[in-house]
């Protein structure tokens, strides 16, 4: 195999390597094309057959050309220091500033180890949750927009990726917010999913403005938009001094970094931007373990990796993204632990992990592979129980916990695969989670961030706790809900069962059954989520790295940490074990620490009221104080004046039309005096 | 009497011609206001014939008299057709209101 | 003096009846006061020794216009009824149109007064003769057979004539006079005759 592998690395020329990334971004906005305008409204099924096609040709594509990099660039020390490989690169705008610097807009490929690394990731679960949405979707009414619409972000997420300058990047990070949007708010009819869908695309907008201020400062000021440029010690030192406005006086390198950072950190839902990404999981399930999970909210991240070089060079840059990434990580793991909803548990728990790969890379140095390797190993493992979750959406038809219980009987193959994923994600010897996780903390002790360090070590243990909390509630104890009713008060369906009947005709005869097309992903994902830690990390650690300016960043001591995964493995041991011995051996029902503490558990239950705290500001404060005002000078002083004048001439037209009421004297008495006007004005003096 | 009072007296009536025609809301006495005017404006050929003004036709100052006689004559040809033009209107409307006879209004 | 003194009364009567002509609520009353006002303009044209003019006023303008007025009020008016007043636009845009022309042709006329090189011409005319002969005392019939040699009449009918058929003089214009009179009379036939009636 690898023999093979090599040999497809040398034999392939840069050309046919350029053809092929061509066709990795074009398969899959073809697919969209294909079934956005024709396929998908004739047949829903089909077209979820041909986009799966389409994805996995666009994955096999990606691995051949992962192996043509390998032998090309990675073999290649001496000619690819920076292990960075621009495919085609096509300039479609330009300017000339004064001093002859010449800003381009360019769309290109990129390679570069994390951008493969993206693309295999990107294709692979892309592919797979295709697969598993002609299952999940059938019978949907609007399954035929589904599949267009999967394929059209997967086609962004991979523009994205493979950018390799910084204007390609925002222009794809929209897009992907666009088809955020789209999948969100997927079933259109339902209000909670509209407003999910538009608080998400707001708040990423809203972040984004200062995206693309940040973009624009760095840009301009250091003269271009390619990463090998903005990365480069010129660029952060033309970008390095004090600007002066008002009162204020600012270093422009840490403007533009922290700018573009905003960007990230709406996207990748850091505190306090993350109030989107829970409402997200609005969107369905598949959509929810494509874009919430693997793909698009580690763009954050990715961006961050991306410019990590010009982000160590300005002075406190780096220390807001570790600060940010490692409150976020503790905060979202600690609401986890008290969320009743399914797919919020995940949400939360998709917003911890990226807490700890944002601050990973806020540490610098080392953890910049650290984090890298998380994000791949997160991929799986995340995809994995959330396509699991949807499994279980299905059973019980709602999203609530407490509707789940003693699963692990009806749906064996979806038990064990999601055992392993949670295993995973504790962070538990050999698997995936262990070690980038280990990485992760080692790289942050190492270097001297204790405070992040500890902080990681508080996440490692809650999440170890909810998500076995997770899963003995929804696979062990004794059945709470039956197949039709509801043991909560107010379950939710995940499908909109009202509009579309309810599935196929084997789900209404045994709603607990396991799916083929849905079963077979979570299966080919319990494998990397396994294994793929103790293949990969060596690899990772050597190949992985940031480009060569950028190791300038802290290079920490090291210092002895051969206890530090014992120390983890032993929390995330406990972890696991209370919640066994509460919620199997004690057999209490979901809300159980809420008598305990009841103060504590609603405040977590709310999500530490953070969404009423923002309601009450764009209501009460930004429309009362801002909107009402700006309201009131709209209406009366612009339009008012306007209205006024309109009014006045109206007026004065009809004054005037006495002049051609067709009245014969009038003409009479005009021209007389008109031509008095003209002989006295006209120099005939009288 | 000298030509600036003559002159004055012409002015005179040629304004009170031109309030009237302005003003008057019957056709007929419109046209009578009309008259009026042109009246004033004989007086002061005649005015200037008498008293010799600062351009004369050439070795013919009496030429002012048949200027005033030729005007009458193309008087009476105007008010003949205009009355014509009277009685038509009176014959198809029944009044002679000026203010309803806004053809041209537009 | 007598003759200013008659010229001015002369003025005011006339200047009253035209003001007469245009306020007039009655038609017939407008009517006979513009009659009235162009008597009055041919006697100012007898004292300005435009015996010519004063005479065809009388006859023409008088005898011939005012008579075809006068026929159209008979016939398209009541004779007793009263017209309306116009609207208060109408005479505050006549009074700007009237004030306007008044103005620019005063001041004309104040020019041109200045300026005049007026022939200090001893005229005799009628008047004159008439004045001359009461003077004397002399039987009027005499006088007027006397036939006026020796003063330069301007306005002399030979005179007149002369130039009335002189082809560097008004003959062309004397021509053109005739056709337009033929034209208008066609025109006014042809405009106010009955349409109802058959004609080829």
């Amino acid at each position: 195999m690898a023999c093979m592998a090599e040999a497809i690395g040398k034999g392939v020329a840069l050309g046919i390597m350029g053809d092929i990334g061509f066709w990795i971004l074009a398969l899959p906005f073809l697919s969209f094309l294909l079934n956005g305008f024709w396929l998908g409204r004739k047949n829903a099924k089909a077209s979820g057959w041909a986009a799966a096609l389409f994805m996995g040709l666009s994955f096999a594509l990606a691995l051949f050309l992962a192996m043509a990099y390998r032998g090309q660039v990675l073999k290649n020390p001496v000619d690819y220091p920076d292990r960075a490989l621009q495919l085609w690169d096509y300039t479609w705008m330009s300017f000339t500033l004064e001093p002859g610097t010449v800003l381009a807009a360019k769309f290109g490929f990129f390679l570069d180890p994390i951008s493969v690394m993206m693309m295999l990731v990107i294709t692979f679960i892309s592919f797979l949750v295709h697969v598993y949405s002609i299952g999940y979707m059938e019978g949907d009414k609007g399954a035929g927009r589904f599949f267009p619409l999967l394929s059209f972000f997967t086609f962004t997420m991979l523009g994205l990726v493979v950018s390799g300058n910084l204007l390609q990047t925002f222009f794809f990070w929209e897009l992907v917010g666009v088809a955020s949007y789209l999948l969100i708010g997927f079933w259109y009819t339902k209000p909670s999913a509209v407003a999910a869908s538009k608080k998400a695309f707001v708040l990423t907008r809203l972040a984004d403005a200062f995206f693309l201020m940040g973009l624009l400062v760095t840009g301009i000021v250091s003269g271009g938009f390619d990463f090998s440029h903005l990365n480069s010690p010129e660029a952060a030192a033309a970008l390095n001094r004090t600007v002066g406005l008002g009162f204020f006086s600012f270093n422009l390198l840490t403007v533009g970094t922290i700018g573009i950072y905003m960007g990230a950190w709406g996207k990748s839902a850091m505190f306090p931007f993350h109030v989107w990404l829970p409402d997200a999981m609005e969107g369905p399930t598949p959509v929810s373990s494509l874009i919430h999970s693997a793909t698009m909210v580690v763009a954050g991240v990715y961006l961050t990796a991306r410019l990590f070089p010009l982000f160590s060079a300005a002075e406190h840059t780096l220390r807001v993204v570790e600060f940010t990434g490692a409150f976020t990580a503790v905060f979202a793991a600690a609401i986890a632990c008290a969320q009743t909803d399914l797919k919020r548990i995940l949400a939360f728990s998709t917003l911890s992990q990226l807490g700890l790969m944002m601050f990973a890379l806020g540490t610098g140095g080392e953890a910049y592979s650290a984090s890298m390797f998380h994000i791949f190993t997160h991929a799986f493992f995340k995809c994995l129980l959330f396509l699991s979750a949807g499994v279980v959406i299905h059973a019980v038809h709602g999203n609530d916990l407490r509707d789940a219980g003693g699963l692990r009987k009806f749906l064996p193959r979806t038990y064990w695969s999601t055992m392993i994923a949670v295993l995973a994600i504790a962070g538990i010897f050999p698997f995936s989670g262990f070690f980038s996780k280990e990485e992760i903390l080692h790289a942050a002790f190492a270097n001297g961030r204790y405070g992040a360090f500890l902080a990681g070590l508080a996440t490692s243990a809650l999440t170890a706790f909810y998500m076995s909390r997770y899963f003995f509630l929804v696979f062990h104890g004794e059945r709470r809900g039956g197949a039709e009713g509801h043991a909560s008060a107010n379950g939710k369906a995940d499908r909109h069962d009202a509009d579309n009947g309810n599935g196929a005709d084997e789900a209404k005869a045994n709603p607990l059954h396991e799916g083929f097309l849905m079963t077979l992903p979570i299966l080919i994902l319990a494998l990397p989520s396994a294994l793929i830690g103790w293949l990969s990390k060596d690899f990772f650690t050597a190949t992985v790295r940031p480009p060569i300016s950028g190791i300038a960043a802290i290079e920490g001591s090291g210092g002895q940490t051969a206890w530090l995964p014992a120390v983890a493995t032993m929390l995330a041991l406990s972890g696991v074990a209370l919640s066994w011995y509460w919620y199997v051996v004690k057999k209490n029902r979901p809300g159980f620490p809420g008598r305990a503490a009841p103060g504590w558990y609603r405040v977590l239950a709310h999500k530490f009221y953070i969404d009423e705290i923002y309601l009450f500001l764009a209501k009460r404060v930004g429309g009362r104080w801002i909107a009402a005002p700006a309201d009131w000078i709209e209406r009366h002083i612009v339009n008012g004046a306007f209205d006024r004048m309109t009014g006045a001439l109206r007026r004065l037209s009809i004054v005037q039309s006495v002049i051609h009421s067709g009245q014969i004297q009038v003409y009479i008495a005009v021209a007389l005096v008109g031509l008095w006007l003209l002989a006295h004005f006209g120099g005939l003096g009288f | 009497m000298n030509l600036t009072s003559c002159l004055l007296l012409s002015a005179a009536l040629f304004a009170i011609g031109a309030f009237g025609l302005v003003t008057r809301r019957n056709l007929i006495a419109a046209l009578m206001s009309l008259e009026l005017m042109v009246n004033a404006a004989l007086i002061n050929f005649v005015a200037f014939a008498r008293f010799g003004g600062p351009h004369q036709v050439q070795g013919h100052p009496e030429s002012g008299t048949l200027f005033a006689l030729f005007a009458v004559a193309v008087t009476a040809a105007e008010m003949a057709l205009a009355l014509a033009v009277v009685i038509a209107v009176h014959r198809q409307r029944k009044h002679l209101d000026v203010r309803e006879l806004d053809g041209l209004h537009g | 003096m007598v003759k200013d003194l008659f010229f001015y009364a002369l003025c005011a009567v006339l200047l009253g009846l035209a003001g007469t002509t245009v306020l007039a609520r009655n038609l017939f009353r407008s009517a006979l006061a513009l009659l009235g006002v162009l008597l009055c303009t041919a006697i100012l044209f007898l004292l300005l020794q435009a015996e010519l003019v004063a005479l065809v006023q009388v006859m023409v303008y008088i005898g011939g216009i005012m008579i075809f007025v006068l026929y159209a009020v008979l016939l398209t008016s009541e004779l007793a009824g009263r017209m309306a007043h116009p609207s208060p636009l109408k005479i505050a845009m006549a009074v700007v149109v009237a004030a306007v022309a008044l103005g620019s042709v005063g001041c004309l006329a104040m020019r041109a007064g200045h300026s005049a090189a007026a022939p200090a011409v001893q005229v005799q005319g009628v008047i004159e003769g008439f004045a001359q002969g009461m003077d004397a005392g002399v039987d009027v019939a005499k006088v007027l057979a006397k036939p006026q040699t020796g003063s330069s009449n301007i306005a002399s009918m030979e005179k007149l004539g002369a130039l009335l058929l002189d082809p560097k003089g008004f003959l062309i214009p004397f021509e053109l006079i005739s056709v337009l009179l033929l034209a208008a009379m066609v025109g006014a036939i042809a405009i106010a005759r009955d349409d109802k009636g058959a004609a080829p």
